[in-house]
């Protein structure tokens, strides 16, 4: 007698045509031109988040979060609003009205043509202030095991780091689904190196899950390998590509010949339907080549391009290469330049001091620590840690109750910035630059 | 003898004789993390009670032994019992001898010790004469169910859990046909529990919650239409316990009355469901708000100009222009050689802190044919609703338009309270950029300046007006008629204003927009559609776009996706 199969046998053996209790709900919306991906996660208080292809993220009020669901369900108005005069205290031309801007809105939402906030007039609030249940993406370190070997990597674990069964991801990523988290990323260490890959992909593909993986691009110079990840259904890829010089790059990740592989890999996959994007650390190695590589991979015809600073983690603590966070922007100014030319988004991942490098000044949007918010990483043995690169293990997902880990003492910590330098108290770009990478501020 | 029996006996003693127990084993101390009850309702009228209970008991506590569970009544078998811990059958299980009526499970090997966790699953099948007539007022008879699951002494269990309790009714119940009541203490009795209807084409209520406890009772109800159950198994007696003992009973007495009373609603307890139900009728609908859809992203985009401003307002062109010129004018950066049909020339040298929009307005009217300067004064108006797109991308559209809105209001005011008409005048100066933003510019400006009052005009007023004289440069005090009031001191001069009537200042201000749209833009609605269909065109087919990642459209991040979600994946594999 289990309540969560009653949850996904009604999901799926029965129309999803009542509100629904909590959980999250996968929608495909697809036309001749154009597919997105759209899930709801409904939370106990009836409020909900509509995430659009695993990257916007709204926040509903339960009113809204009810209309969604049937919106997305396509109910006609005058179904939906039997439904939901049963459910809300409102007289049915009322409810008529808003679900019809609910559904125009939804439309709206999903054809990314107008910008939500200063077009479609929705309300704002601050950076980084909501309080999910659950992150919205889940990184999976599968394992350790790397075939390059940067000299900067941010792994702060052995390569030989025990590693879970097929099986336990599966039940790992079924976990995950059940909590409401609606984007997998399979990392490492170098995801491809695990055999199982495709499978693991498949398997959060059948739940409804949004994939993609973090690479050094070397497994997929295989047309055959990457089409098999294709055909799991595999969404996003991510390569990191730090050099147009092959010198460079095989310096930097400290592996003769990586470079070749690594291109072939991303041609291969630029040639794929899949999302895919580059990134790139800039560091005192190759910031002389960023214009050139920037060149380089729009000529390649990548349409995103990432760009972050050293990560102060493992390696990356002591490699002494990294870049003063006054020294980013005029590398960032040139990036934006090239990548205009070639039309390509540009995304700057990394968290920083605004005081030091303000990224909303440049154009490059809100860019905080959301470790242990939006998104946190498991372990190849299943241990939680706030994100990828913060090695501290918040209870293993395989033996600890998901709340026991989401309010772990740290998670609250970071989730809450309880350590922020003194400095940043009475700042007033706090709220956006949360006081940069805790990583960063424990090292510096 | 073992914790969850002594605590049973506490709450029995407490609830009813209103004594306090003696403290049993207090060496007990544990938390229950988690628990789930499921209590399914047959079509005959008996009950399944599913419990998965989850122990973690605290290091240097005694072990968890052997669990007590209450029952509703003695009218249920041992042999419908079947329970596990951590998947491990319980072999022994028993009548309890310290919770009547009652079950004991024993661990026996697989107790739970200091310091450890474990999760007890026990199903109990069959229960009967639980179900009694609903009083609530319906359609037709109404059958009724009240269920309280177990609770602990808090002498030995603490902190929260996450609790879950469903009621799974019978098959065939139509939504709306049901009911369910407001849970007795249940942390959150506002929450409205989840429902929704099972493939098996049964009703469920779900009440879930991460702060509930499991040593307060909470107590359960729900209602439905009695015809879903067999005939004969709505219970229209209070059910009273055998006498005797003997099978899986045991003698009517307090300790057994007491499940009895707090586990289940009889007739003897109408009271209690009609106040649930008056209660429950008002608050089974939601209170309704409205739709709110909202995302993480700026607020107010400040640092706008105020042309940039009125370009958000959605301005009239030909007031926009007549901004832009204002602010050339004050800026000493243009000066009007004909006023019609207009003509401005460039300060030599250009002031260099122009706008882009500053100089292409400039550079439009290098152009002295009119057809080419129109279309460049349209590109630079394209170009400048482009720029202010992206300035505001991220940034909210209402509290933008409010901020402004205010400055405008505010300037205004300092307008319309300045004391005497010169110093009106000269406030009005400083900030007739953002009065321009006002609909009723016209009419307000107008008012201020009505009547017969001199002001000095604005010092940059002769750049406006060829024919107005320059403003005289004083370096000592002349006699004659009193000059108006020195606006501006340099280095020991001062700078003696011409003065005009207030009224012919207002009517020329006001004038000056229509003039831009008659004798530069050649009709206003021609020049705009000639703009918009730039701006706003119809939309194109679309491409088609993969799922994933984060949209695939060039150009720079749009700060407001950025803020949130994927790719605010800050740090998403990056630095390796």
């Amino acid at each position: 007698m289990n309540l969560l199969n009653y949850f996904s046998s009604s999901k799926t053996k029965t129309p999803a045509v009542e509100i629904p209790a909590a959980g999250v709900y996968h929608f495909l919306r697809q036309t001749e031109v154009e597919k997105s991906r759209l899930h709801l996660r409904l939370d106990k208080d009836g409020s909900g988040l509509l995430i659009i292809n695993a990257n916007r993220v709204y926040q509903l009020n339960p009113t809204a979060a009810a209309m969604m669901f049937l919106a997305l369900n396509e109910i006609p108005s005058t179904q939906a609003v039997g439904k939901l005069h049963k459910k809300f205290n409102a007289p049915k031309d009322l409810l008529v009205s808003d679900y019809g801007i609910i559904q125009d809105q939804l439309l709206s939402l999903i054809s990314n043509e107008s910008c939500p906030i200063c077009e479609l007039d929705l309300e704002t609030t601050a950076p980084f202030s909501s309080r999910p249940s659950a992150p919205y993406r889940m990184d999976l370190a599968v394992t350790y095991r790397c075939n390059n070997a940067c000299a900067h990597c941010y792994n702060g674990r052995p390569r030989n780091y025990p590693e879970l069964s097929t099986e336990e991801w599966f039940k790992i990523l079924d976990d995950l689904w059940k909590i409401g988290i609606p984007h997998i990323v399979f990392t490492g260490g170098e995801p491809t190196l695990r055999d199982d890959l495709p499978d693991l992909i498949r398997h959060a593909e059948a739940n409804g899950q949004i994939t993609g993986i973090n690479t050094n691009g070397r497994k997929l110079k295989d047309k055959a390998y990457l089409q098999k990840l294709v055909d799991a259904g595999m969404d996003h890829v991510q390569i990191t590509f730090e050099s147009h010089i092959p010198e460079i790059h095989d310096q930097m990740v400290c592996h003769t010949g990586a470079w070749q592989e690594t291109v072939e890999g991303l041609k291969n996959t630029v040639e794929s339907n899949l999302y895919v994007m580059t990134n790139t650390t800039m560091l005192t190695h190759n910031k002389a080549t960023i214009p050139d590589t920037l060149e380089f991979l729009g000529k390649l015809g990548l349409k995103t391009i990432g760009l972050n600073a050293l990560i102060y983690s493992g390696h990356g603590s002591t490699v002494g290469t990294g870049l003063s966070e006054s020294e980013l922007q005029p590398i960032l100014e040139t990036a934006q330049v090239i990548t205009d030319k070639y039309q390509q988004r540009l995304i700057w991942y990394t968290p920083t001091q605004y005081c030091n490098f303000d990224p909303v000044q440049m154009g490059l949007g809100v860019k905080g620590c959301t470790a242990a918010l939006y998104n946190m990483c498991v372990e190849p043995n299943g241990d939680v840690i706030p994100c990828q690169s913060y090695y501290q293990s918040l209870g293993n997902i395989l033996t600890q109750p998901w709340h026991a880990i989401w309010n772990h003492e740290l998670a609250v910590s970071l989730r809450e910035r309880h350590n922020l330098p003194e400095k940043c108290n009475d700042c007033t770009l706090l709220s956006e630059c949360g006081g940069g990478c805790p990583l960063a501020a424990k090292v510096n | 003898m073992r914790i969850l029996r002594y605590i049973c006996v506490f709450l029995i003693l407490i609830l009813l004789a209103g004594s306090a127990s003696p403290v049993y084993a207090q060496d007990y101390r544990f938390q229950v993390p988690e628990q789930a009850v499921v209590v399914s309702v047959n079509n005959d009228g008996s009950i399944n009670i599913d419990y998965t209970m989850t122990f973690l008991n605290d290091s240097g506590a005694h072990a968890i032994d052997i669990v007590d569970i209450g029952l509703p009544n003695y009218d249920y078998e041992l042999r419908n019992i079947t329970a596990e811990v951590d998947g491990v059958k319980i072999t022994r299980i028993t009548n309890s001898d310290v919770v009547s009526p009652g079950i004991s499970l024993y661990l026996e090997s697989n107790e739970i010790p200091a310091g450890g966790r474990g999760t007890v699953h026990a199903y109990i099948t069959n229960v009967r004469t639980v179900i009694y007539p609903a009083t609530e007022t319906e359609t037709e008879d109404y059958a009724s169910l009240k269920f309280s699951p177990n609770w602990y002494d808090r002498q030995y269990c603490y902190g929260d859990t996450n609790y879950q309790f469903t009621f799974l009714l019978p098959p065939g119940i139509k939504d709306g046909e049901s009911r369910y009541y407001i849970p007795d203490r249940w942390p959150n009795s506002e929450v409205v529990p989840e429902s929704m209807i099972t493939a098996e084409d049964r009703i469920f209520y779900t009440w879930v919650e991460d702060t509930a406890n499991t040593y307060t009772q909470y107590t359960f109800g729900t209602s439905f239409p009695a015809r879903y159950l067999a005939e004969g198994a709505v219970v229209q007696e209070v059910y009273v316990p055998p006498s005797s003992s003997g099978g899986n009973s045991t003698s009517f007495n307090l300790d057994s009355l007491c499940p009895l009373i707090f586990c289940f609603g009889f007739l003897g307890f109408t009271a209690l469901i009609i106040y649930s139900a008056t209660i429950g009728a008002k608050k089974r609908k939601m209170a309704y708000l409205p739709p709110k859809i909202s995302m993480e992203g700026h607020g107010v985009k400040r640092g706008l100009t105020s042309v940039e401003a009125a370009v958000l307002m959605e301005q009239p062109m030909d007031k926009i222009f007549t901004m832009v010129l204002f602010g050339l004018l004050k800026k000493n950066a243009a000066e009007v050689v004909n006023k019609d049909p207009l003509d401005i020339k460039a300060s030599t040298p250009v002031p260099p802190e122009l706008y882009g929009y500053e100089t292409d307005f400039l550079a439009a009217f290098t152009e002295k044919a009119s057809a080419p300067r129109k279309k460049l004064l349209q590109t630079m108006m394209v170009n400048l609703i482009k720029s202010v797109g992206e300035k505001m991308k991220g940034f909210s559209r209402k509290e933008t338009l409010a901020f402004y809105e205010d400055i405008m209001r505010r300037a205004w005011t300092q307008v319309e309270t300045a004391g005497t008409p010169e110093v009106k005048a000269q406030v009005y100066e400083e900030v007739m950029d953002w009065t321009m933003l006002d609909k009723k510019y016209e009419d307000r400006t107008q008012n201020v300046f009505s009547g017969p009052s001199v002001i000095p005009a604005p010092s940059w007023w002769w750049r406006y007006d060829p024919t107005f004289m320059r403003p005289v440069i004083n370096t000592s005090t002349i006699g004659g008629a009193a000059p108006p009031p020195p606006l501006s001191t340099s280095g020991g001069q001062s700078i003696s204003m011409p003065t005009m009537p207030g009224s012919a200042f207002a009517a020329s201000v006001v004038g000056s927009v229509s003039n831009f749209s008659s004798k530069v833009m050649g009709g206003l609605s021609g020049f705009t559609s000639g703009v918009t269909n730039v701006t706003n065109p119809p939309p194109p087919p679309s491409t088609y776009r993969s799922s994933g990642g984060g949209g695939s459209s060039g150009g720079r991040s749009c700060a407001c996706a950025c803020a949130c979600a994927g790719c605010a994946c800050a740090c998403a594999g990056g630095g390796r």
